[in-house]
């Protein structure tokens, strides 16, 4: 099988080819999935291997996921049931969840190009877990701390900022 | 952040933000509305959020009409709705009291029906809010014990029993102005037993005649076990008429001897073991009737009250406890015997908090404990884990007690990093209704926008020379609890790092300037200062190139002093050399204060170094 294995080429927003298994990106991304089901039929005739323009996405970031991808998607690599084990009990972990934990150990923007790619590229699990990374960096924290954190900034009047903590009173 | 550029995580697309806010807790997910323009209107998604309304009529005939309206206007707007309904809001109408004085009982009802209809059934949310029918006077108050004063607020009865049937999946429960709130019975029978949404007690019947006999029924004492949850909250906001500041308020109950026992006469008991964050916010009962609640909330995180500190007890310790904002305004009992006891014995509970806010509405000096062994005795270090300390309180400015209250806090606090302190010597609260009150606050308006008017052409006005040599004032006077010398203030001299202080400088040796200037003495790892002696007069001081030498003992240049001081308190009062060292900052921050709750700060400029 291995030897048979189609591979695809995908060229980030800054020129970069990065080769992958067409299988399993096919498995993990519905984007790239569409992209090569639209390929296929000019490409059935010849052997040259297709290259996808991914204009949204940086090297870095796609490096990323397709570490990612090849870690989770590849069918030989993946030991154990890959479905839910984001939200599995701490005790049973996953064997992929220390992989995880350290995939999303990264500093904020690096972290919502991650979210970006995952939701242009379509790759759920992806997006959950950096989306459950974001929602993680949230908790805990007040208003002025995940100000701090992501450098948003508050552009309320005072007479609406008061207002808004008025609906939202509880949460203080 | 350039200007007008978003931040990253804000420019993403609405529905990764929703999905984010999905994932994380309900608390911080509802916080973040708060976080910028961008955030308002996130959470919930408007799609999932349901109103309806239970409206109001005169007359009683009407109550089964007007239930069935209910129903109609809900199905609607279920049906309305896009994509699965998460949160349910219900807005229950004014004049819904019967003749006999009964509050409007089908509210329950409406709510338990609309929640089993096959639409709401990803409901994790419920708030019903009553109409607010205080006087209007009252409802600008809410923050003080005013506001509950003589109205009547809420005119529905709520039986949590009613929304059993969606308890599985309910995280939060929301009640607002509810005249009686009824627990579900004890019976086991009840689904309710695995509730996950926050319990609580009922309340007393209200005390006309009509109902009186009801009361007995409350004084069972209900316990509820639920299974575990993420976040519940519970906001019964019964304000209901029976102090009136007018007559003996702070004699109706002193004059009772047997107070501990009314006290626990109705006594129940509130058993939820998953909940996370309780809130619980001018929950009162009628009638000199004390209900006194006994909380068994063990895996409680997050936790805010505002009411009396007798309300209520723990039955178990707090372990988790991380975050606790405290209103008290039992002023009645203020003063009185033993008064500081319950206080300190209120504020032991919380021990393992990290962040305690506390507000009282009452001269913090009732509080000290200028005896060192009673203190022991009765504290310690108990609040070993405080290290964000927020003191909103009044003091007397004759009595020199405020101090040794301060000291009292700053003893049983080792590890405080952040230190907020705002102190008033204003009257009572429901004085600061009057006009006068609002001419004072209208006029440091006034002058405030003046200052950021001068400040913005601050180019244009000769730097006023001010050096710090006058040094009559470099001696910091003893503080009287202060000095004594069994305060060791180990919490200030390595750990504060941001002081924030906020009094009105009613004459030059007031207690806030003698704090300001022993903690500017004490604090040797003080990283920021902010000093707000509520002087709006921003205009005179703003642009003042404060000469001095620096004598900082840790030089370092990441020293960031915020002050804001006007030039007579910083002249004569700070003149000290470590002061003027720390006034060789780059930044000078223009805070403004409103409603002394909101704060945010203005503008932040760089001053340009003489």
């Amino acid at each position: 099988m291995a030897s048979e294995k189609k591979v695809v080429f995908l060229r980030s927003s800054d020129g970069e080819a990065f080769e992958v298994s067409e299988e399993v990106i096919s498995a993990a991304s519905v984007t790239i999935k569409g992209m090569i089901d639209e390929e296929s039929p000019s490409r059935a005739d010849t052997a040259a291997t297709t290259t996808l323009a991914i204009p949204n996405v940086t090297a870095a970031t796609l490096s990323r996921v397709l570490h990612y991808v090849n870690k989770h998607f590849d069918a030989a690599a993946v030991v154990g049931r890959p479905d839910d084990y984001i939200f599995c009990a701490p005790g049973d972990e996953h064997p992929l969840a220390r992989f995880d934990d350290d995939f999303v150990d990264v500093d904020n923007d690096t972290l919502i190009d991650l979210v970006h790619a995952a939701e242009y590229l379509h790759i759920k699990k992806l997006f959950d877990l950096t989306c459950k990374a974001v929602a993680d960096k949230l908790k805990g924290r007040t208003i002025d701390q995940i100000r701090e954190t992501f450098g948003i900034v508050n552009d309320y009047t005072v007479e609406e900022e008061v207002e808004v903590y008025r609906e939202n009173s509880w949460a203080f | 952040m350039a200007d007008g550029e978003p931040d990253r995580l804000s420019q993403l697309p609405d529905e990764v933000l929703q999905h984010i806010l999905q994932l994380a807790p309900c608390r911080e997910a509802e916080s973040t509305a708060v976080l910028s323009r961008r955030w308002r209107g996130l959470w919930p998604p408007a799609t999932s959020a349901v109103k309806f309304d239970i409206p109001s009529t005169d007359s009683d005939k009407f109550h089964r009409r007007r239930r069935d309206a209910s129903l109609r206007g809900a199905k609607e707007a279920l049906a309305a709705a896009q994509g699965p309904v998460k949160r349910l809001s219900v807005h229950v109408g004014e004049r819904l009291r019967t003749s006999a004085g009964e509050g409007c009982r089908f509210v329950d009802i409406v709510v338990g029906d609309v929640l089993s209809y096959r639409a709401s059934r990803g409901v994790q949310d419920v708030r019903v809010i009553g109409a607010d029918v205080s006087s209007s006077e009252a409802r600008g108050a809410g923050d003080s014990w005013c506001s509950l004063a003589d109205h009547r607020v809420g005119e529905f009865e709520f039986s949590t029993g009613s929304v059993a049937s969606a308890a599985l999946r309910l995280r939060v429960l929301h009640i607002t102005n509810c005249s009686d709130l009824t627990p579900p019975p004890r019976a086991s029978t009840f689904p309710l037993s695995i509730f996950r949404a926050s319990r609580t007690w009922s309340s007393p019947r209200r005390s006309s005649p009509s109902c009186s006999l009801n009361t007995s029924s409350s004084q069972v004492s209900t316990g509820v076990r639920s299974s575990p949850m993420t976040a519940a909250q519970w906001q019964a906001n019964e304000r209901q008429g029976y102090y009136n500041r007018h007559d003996g308020y702070y004699y109706n109950f002193c004059d009772c001897e047997d107070y501990s026992a009314r006290q626990w006469e109705l006594a129940q008991s509130f058993c939820c073991p998953g909940i996370t964050t309780l809130v619980l916010l001018n929950c009162d009962s009628e009638g000199g009737s004390f209900i006194a609640v006994e909380l068994d909330v063990p895996r409680v995180q997050h936790f805010r009250y505002r009411g009396r500190i007798d309300q209520f007890t723990l039955r178990s310790p707090l372990p988790d406890v991380r975050r606790v904002y405290l209103h008290i305004f039992d002023s009645y009992r203020a003063g009185g015997f033993h008064f500081f006891e319950m206080f300190w014995n209120f504020l032991k509970n919380f021990g393992n908090t990290k962040v305690m806010k506390l507000k009282v509405d009452y001269p913090i000096d009732y509080v000290a404990v200028p005896d060192r062994v009673r203190f022991r005795e009765l504290l310690g270090e108990t609040l070993f884990n405080v290290e964000h300390l927020e003191i909103d309180a009044r003091h007397n400015h004759t009595s020199k007690d405020a101090a040794v209250a301060i000291g009292n806090f700053l003893q049983c606090c080792p590890v405080v990093l952040d230190l907020r302190l705002k102190l008033n010597t204003a009257d009572r609260p429901w004085r600061s209704r009057n006009s006068r009150s609002t001419f004072v606050k209208s006029k440091a308006q006034l002058e405030f926008y003046k200052s950021v008017d001068h400040f913005r052409r601050r180019r244009d006005r000769p730097a006023i020379p001010m050096c710090g040599e006058d040094a009559k004032a470099d001696v910091v006077s003893d503080i009287p609890g202060f000095s004594d010398t069994w305060f060791h203030f180990r919490c200030l001299r390595f750990h504060l790092r941001r002081l924030s202080l906020q009094f009105q400088m009613d004459k030059p040796d007031c207690v806030g300037v003698q704090l300001a200037k022993f903690f500017v003495e004490i604090g040797m790892a003080l990283e920021e200062m902010y000093i707000d002696d509520g002087n709006m007069r921003l205009w005179e001081h703003i642009n003042c190139r404060i000469s001095g030498y620096a004598a900082n003992p840790q030089p370092s240049s990441d020293h960031q002093v915020l002050a804001r001081m006007s030039p007579e308190l910083s002249m004569n009062q700070f003149s000290s050399s470590k002061i003027s060292g720390w006034f060789h900052h780059r930044k000078l921050e223009v805070r403004r204060t409103q409603s002394g709750t909101v704060s945010r700060s203005f503008t932040i400029v760089p001053l340009v170094d003489a």
